[in-house]
């Protein structure tokens, strides 16, 4: 890693910076022999924050997580008896069927009041991807 | 017509939305929405989901810069902007303190934004047009 070494001056002073470096490795700053920051390159940066924003990401409570587990194991089934649909499980079970994942919870909450559930759609791709620019730039 | 929030820079059409917890909705908080065309889907303060008490109901994989992919949980709640109430939306959870409406609401409203005046509105019923569009030659 390439170290830069800052010092306080009442002139206006000028750090030499290799921008091509900057791009490939950290670079330390470092003042008085002490580091005191690291720039790192852009792509670095944002691999940083992904893990940051999964990291404070709420954990998938325990009942939750294991129906998405049921769901994972009975993907096979489901996309040979019902492709392109939307079903919640419940239990490790199929407990609701549909083409829309909110009128399927309203199926669910209907038939079963608030329990835990999983609901998704049975494709080959799940879950679905989706996109929140205007977070990026708040990230 | 609603001004536009001049603490953003550049000024942004910031509504106010009503969130409740879909199941049980006496649970409900209000809180400024981003209008934001660019997203896929709407997403919501964290704080708010824990006040809600929120349970999650499905994943998606958000996308990020890079285009690289993130599994999120998804959750239920009731959204109410301007004069439409969805009664179950799927959002997601984000660390900004603002709601961001996605095209999966913004879809559903009739939106006039008007960036010179810095005013914008948004209605479920069609908006009166504000001037017709010069006629060609």
């Amino acid at each position: 890693m390439k170290t830069l070494t800052l010092k306080e001056t009442s002139q206006r002073y000028l750090v030499e910076i290799d921008q091509a470096a900057l791009a490939q490795e950290p670079t330390l700053l470092e003042t008085g022999g002490r580091p005191v920051a690291v720039l790192i390159p852009t792509a670095e940066y944002n691999a940083f924050r992904t893990w940051l924003t999964m990291r404070q990401a709420p954990a998938a409570p325990v009942e939750f997580q294991r129906e998405v587990t049921a769901f994972e194991h009975l993907k096979p089934t489901l996309q040979e008896h019902h492709p392109g649909r939307v079903v919640a499980i419940h239990g490790g079970q199929v407990i609701a069927i549909g083409d829309d994942k909110m009128a399927v919870l309203d199926d669910v909450t209907a038939k079963f009041g608030p329990i835990p559930c999983y609901i998704e759609w049975v494709e080959p791709e799940t879950p679905r991807r989706a996109r929140i620019s205007s977070a990026w730039v708040a990230q | 017509m609603i001004a536009y929030d001049m603490r953003y820079a550049p000024p942004a059409p910031i509504a106010s939305v009503v969130v409740a917890n879909a199941v049980q909705k006496r649970r409900h908080r209000s809180a400024p929405a981003l209008l934001d065309t660019g997203s896929d889907i709407t997403a919501i303060p964290r704080s708010l989901a824990s006040t809600l008490q929120l349970y999650p109901i499905g994943q998606i994989r958000l996308e990020d810069v890079q285009a690289q992919t993130l599994k999120v949980l998804t959750y239920a709640v009731h959204l109410t902007v301007a004069d439409l109430s969805i009664p179950r939306l799927e959002v997601i959870l984000t660390g900004l303190n603002h709601v961001v409406l996605g095209r999966d609401v913004l879809n559903r409203l009739y939106v006039l934004l008007n960036g010179p005046e810095a005013v914008f509105d948004v209605r479920t019923t069609p908006l009166a047009s504000t001037q017709a569009p010069p006629a060609p030659g």
